[in-house]
C-alpha cells in the first residue's frame, strides 16, 4: 500500500551501524529486491521498516506493503517474483504458520524473480507463544534455509538467498534468531544490484496453475533442485570447517555458533567447530567427514534439532535429541559454557523482574475495567497483541493465537449451550488483529448463530510492534465490516468514557439473550495513547484522608502511576509515569482519586 | 581527552522500558566505530519494553556473539536501583558496576535523575550516567570525544543540548 517507489538518487553511507533486522534490509535491496511485504511481529518487525527507510536512502526502487497478515504477504510477494521480479516477505516465526500453506505450495511451484521468505525464530520465547524452529519447517516445506550467526553474516545470507532463489527458481528461506534481528554491529554495504526486471507474466498452467496431474512432476523436479543445492552447499563460504581430527568436535548453527565462538576464546579452548550456516539441505559429505574425523561431536542449535536429526549416523553425535543439550530455552552464552564444562557463572539474584504492563492511559485498560464490571464471571477470551496484557487486570482467560478469541469464544459458547447453560462469553481482539484473521472469525460465529459479545479495542494502529498502520488508514471499517459479515447489534465506545461504556456493555450482553438476539459486537475506540496522548488533560491527585489502602485501584486500574506507598499503605501517584488521563478517578471504591481541578484538601 | 581504551569490554546496561536504554547502547555502538573498533550489542525489543525490565549488552573489538556472559562483564549500568542485583551479578571479578541512586552498596552511585530534573529533561538520567561511568572507568567505555560525537549524532535535535549537558554534568561527578 506504498506507492512510494520514485527514483531518486540519494548518497548512502558505504558501512553503517545497522540492527541485524537492517542488515538483511540492506542485503534485500542491494540484491535487487523491488517488492517487499510484511505483517509486523517481534523479533522481525524493522526489516520492512528498514527497507523503506534505506530504499529512500540508497534511492532504490522498492514497492513496500504492510500486508494484512503473513498468508498475504507471502502471495503477494509470491506473485511479483512470478512476474521476474525480485522479492522478499518478511515476517516472524509464528507468521509462517499462517503463511504455511502458501509456503509447501509455492515449493512445488517454484518462483521466476528470487524470493526470500525471511522467518524470525525466537528462542526464549521473548515475544512468541512458541519456541518452534523455522529450519524444521524448511525441511517439511522442502525450502532450503540460510541461519546468519551475526547481522554482518545475515546482510551476506539475504544477498546468497536471493540469488539462489533465482538461479534455482525456488523460494528460499533465511531464518534469523532475535539475537541476531535485535543486535546491532557496523555493515560494509556494496553497490546496488540495479538490472532492470520488468514485470512479466509468462502463462504456464501446467506450473502455475497446477492439478494433481501436474504437482507430481513438479514434486520431482522440487526433489532434483534440493539434491543440487545440497551438492553446492557443501563447499558454501556459510559452512566452516575447522578439520583438526580431534577426540571431540563441536557442530554449531546460527547465533549459537557465535555464541561459541566467544565462549572458546574466553576460556582458551582449543576444540575443532564445524559451522553450519545452511542447515537444509544439511551438506551431508561435510557433516558426515567432520563426525568421522572426532569420537565424540556435540550438536548446538536452538532452538531445535534440525541438523542434529538430519545426521544419518548419529552414534558418536550428542546434542538436543540426546538430552546433552536443553530441549527447551535459549541457548545463552552462560548455557554454551555450561555444555563446554567451564566453572558455572555467578548466581541470578532471586529478583522477580517487573512483568510488562499496559502503558499509563491506555484505552485498552479502561476497556478492561469496564468489561470486569459489566460482565463479572464471564469467559474473555483474548488475542493477540499489547492488550494480551489485561492478564495483569485478571480480564483475560484465554490467549491462544492471532484471531483466536473469536473463534475461542464461540467453542465456549458451543460447549455451554450444549449443557443448557447462558453464560456470559466475551470475545476481545484488537483492530490489527481482527484484520488480521479476525473477520473469517466473525463470519462463522454468525454463521453458527453463536451467541456473545465481541469487543474490538481499537486503538488505530499495530501498537505493539511500533505503531505500523492498519487498512483503516485505507477506509477500512470495523464496524461496517461486522454489519456485512451479519452482525445485526454493532456500536462504538469510547473506553474513556467509563459509565457509558459499561452501559453499553450491559446492553451487549442483553441482546446475546434476545430470542432475535447473537452476536454483539462493541467497537471501543481510543487511539494508542503512547503515540496520541489524550487530547484533554485530566490531572489528578489522591486525598490520603480517604485512600483507606484497599488496594483495589492497583489490582482494577493496574495503572504503572498508581503506586504503594510502603511508609503509609496508601496509595500515591507517580507523577514522573502518570499521563493525566483521568480515568483512575473512576477506579476508586473510596472515592479517593480526585481530578486536581477539584479541591483536594491537603493533608 | 580520555586516553585510548583497553582493546576488548564487555558492557550491560540494565534498566525499564521507557528508560532510553536502547539509545545509550546504540550510542555506544557508534562512538565505538568512529574510533574504529568492531562492536557489537544487543537489544531488548517488543513486550518488555512496556515498563519491564530491559537490559542491553555490548561488546567492544572482536566479538561475535551479542551477549555477554554473567560474570564476564567489565562493567555493568543500572539506569534503575530495582535492577542493581541483575547488574552486580553481571560484573566480573575486578569490574566497576554503577547505579542511578543516591547511595548504594557494591556499586558507584549517581543520582543522575536528579542531574535530569535540575536539567528540566527527565528522560536524561540515562545520558548523565552514561557520563559518569564512562568517566570514572575509561577504560572500557569509547573515549569521551567519540560518546559525545555519537551523542550528537544520535540525539533528536531538539535534545542535543539537554544530553550534552546531562553527559558532562554526570561526568563532573566521577
Amino acid at each position: 500500500m506504498d506507492p512510494d517507489t520514485s527514483l531518486k538518487q540519494t548518497s548512502a553511507p558505504a558501512r553503517e551501524v545497522l540492527l541485524g533486522n537492517g542488515a538483511i534490509a540492506r542485503g534485500l535491496i542491494e540484491a535487487g529486491c523491488e517488492v517487499a511485504t510484511a505483517y509486523p511481529g517481534t523479533p522481525s518487525t524493522e526489516i520492512l521498516e528498514e527497507i523503506v527507510r534505506q530504499r529512500d536512502a540508497l534511492g532504490a526502487a522498492v514497492a513496500t506493503e504492510w500486508s494484512v497478515n503473513e498468508k498475504i504477504a507471502f502471495d503477494v510477494a509470491l506473485a511479483a517474483s512470478m512476474c521476474g521480479k525480485r522479492t522478499a516477505v518478511a515476517m516472524k516465526q509464528v507468521g509462517l504458520n499462517v503463511a504455511s500453506d502458501s509456503l509447501l505450495s509455492a515449493a512445488y511451484t517454484g518462483c521466476l524473480g528470487g524470493f526470500v521468505v525471511v522467518a524470525a525464530d525466537d528462542p526464549g520465547p521473548h515475544s512468541s507463544q512458541t519456541e518452534q524452529d523455522t529450519r524444521l519447517f524448511a525441511i517439511f516445506a522442502k525450502t532450503p534455509v540460510f541461519d546468519p550467526s551475526t547481522p554482518r553474516e545475515a546482510r551476506a545470507m539475504a544477498m546468497a538467498a536471493m540469488e539462489l532463489s533465482e538461479r534455482h527458481r525456488l523460494p528460499v528461506l533465511l531464518r534469523p534468531t532475535t539475537r541476531v534481528c535485535h543486535s546491532r554491529q557496523a555493515i560494509d554495504a556494496g553497490p546496488l544490484d540495479r538490472r532492470p526486471r520488468p514485470a512479466k507474466f509468462s502463462k504456464d498452467p501446467e506450473r502455475w496453475a497446477a492439478t494433481p496431474r501436474f504437482r507430481l512432476p513438479l514434486h520431482a523436479e522440487l526433489n532434483a533442485k534440493l539434491e543440487a543445492i545440497r551438492a553446492e552447499f557443501e563447499t558454501s563460504p556459510f559452512n566452516v570447517e575447522d578439520p583438526r581430527p580431534t577426540p571431540f568436535g563441536i557442530i554449531a548453527g546460527g547465533c549459537v555458533a557465535a555464541a561459541v565462538s566467544d565462549v572458546l576464546a574466553e576460556e582458551g579452548l582449543d576444540i575443532p567447530v564445524l559451522r553450519i550456516g545452511t542447515p537444509y539441505p544439511l551438506p551431508l559429505g561435510l557433516v558426515t567427514r567432520f563426525v568421522a574425523r572426532h569420537d565424540r561431536v556435540l550438536v548446538i542449535e536452538e532452538p531445535d534439532a534440525a541438523i542434529e536429526m538430519q545426521i544419518p549416523d548419529r552414534r558418536d553425535v550428542q546434542g538436543r535429541l540426546t538430552g546433552h543439550v536443553p530441549g527447551h530455552g535459549e541457548l545463552t552464552p552462560e548455557v554454551v559454557a555450561r555444555l563446554l564444562g567451564c566453572r558455572p557463572p555467578p548466581p541470578a539474584p532471586p529478583s522477580a523482574p517487573l512483568p510488562p504492563r499496559l502503558c499509563p492511559g491506555c484505552g485498552h485498560r479502561s476497556v478492561f475495567y469496564e468489561l470486569k464490571l459489566a460482565m463479572p464471571g464471564a469467559i474473555f477470551a483474548g488475542d493477540i497483541g499489547c492488550y494480551t496484557l489485561g492478564t495483569n487486570q485478571r480480564a483475560i482467560d484465554t490467549c491462544l493465537d492471532m484471531g483466536a478469541s473469536i473463534t475461542m469464544a464461540t467453542g465456549f459458547w458451543r460447549a455451554h449451550r450444549l449443557d443448557g447453560k447462558d453464560i456470559p462469553i466475551v470475545a476481545i481482539i484488537g483492530d490489527s488483529t481482527f484484520f488480521h484473521s479476525g473477520i473469517p472469525a466473525l463470519l462463522n460465529a454468525v454463521a453458527a448463530r453463536a451467541r456473545f459479545v465481541c469487543v474490538v479495542s481499537d486503538n488505530g494502529i499495530v501498537a505493539m510492534t511500533g505503531a505500523q498502520p492498519t487498512p483503516a488508514d485505507a477506509g477500512a471499517s470495523i464496524e461496517a465490516i461486522c454489519r456485512a459479515v451479519g452482525v445485526k447489534w454493532v456500536r462504538t465506545t469510547d473506553p474513556y468514557d467509563v459509565e457509558g461504556g459499561i452501559a453499553i456493555l450491559k446492553e451487549a450482553r442483553a441482546w446475546t439473550k434476545e430470542p432475535e438476539g447473537g452476536i454483539a459486537v462493541v467497537v471501543a475506540r481510543r487511539p494508542c495513547a503512547l503515540y496520541q496522548p489524550p487530547e484533554v488533560r485530566t490531572p489528578v491527585e489522591i486525598d490520603s484522608g480517604l485512600c483507606d489502602g484497599c488496594d483495589y485501584c492497583l489490582k482494577m486500574c493496574e495503572c504503572p502511576g498508581l503506586v504503594k506507598d510502603r511508609a503509609t499503605g496508601k496509595v500515591v501517584i507517580d507523577h514522573t509515569k502518570c499521563i493525566d488521563c483521568g480515568q483512575c478517578v473512576y477506579m476508586c471504591p473510596s472515592d479517593a482519586i480526585l481530578p486536581l481541578k477539584k479541591e483536594v484538601p491537603l493533608t | 581527552m580520555i586516553a585510548a581504551a583497553a582493546t576488548r569490554s564487555q558492557i550491560v546496561i540494565f534498566g525499564l522500558g521507557g528508560q532510553g536504554i536502547l539509545f545509550v547502547t546504540r550510542l555506544l555502538a557508534e562512538a565505538a566505530e568512529m574510533e574504529g573498533r568492531d562492536a557489537i550489542v544487543s537489544e531488548t525489543h517488543g513486550m518488555s519494553q512496556r515498563g519491564g525490565a530491559v537490559e542491553s549488552h555490548v561488546k567492544i573489538g572482536g566479538f561475535e556473539g551479542p551477549l555477554v556472559r554473567r560474570g564476564k562483564a567489565d562493567v555493568t549500568v543500572a539506569i534503575d536501583v530495582t535492577r542493581l542485583a541483575d547488574a552486580r551479578s553481571f560484573l566480573r571479578e575486578g569490574g566497576a558496576c554503577f547505579v542511578n541512586a543516591t547511595a548504594a552498596e557494591g556499586a558507584r552511585s549517581l543520582d543522575a535523575s536528579a542531574i535530569a530534573r535540575e536539567l528540566n529533561a527527565t528522560r536524561a538520567a540515562n545520558i548523565a550516567l552514561l557520563g559518569f561511568s564512562s568517566t570514572a572507568a575509561p577504560g572500557a567505555f569509547p573515549a569521551r570525544a567519540s560518546l559525545l560525537a555519537a551523542l550528537e549524532k544520535l540525539s533528536p535535535p531538539k535534545a542535543v543540548e539537554a544530553n550534552r549537558q546531562a553527559f558532562l554534568k554526570g561526568a563532573e561527578k566521577a
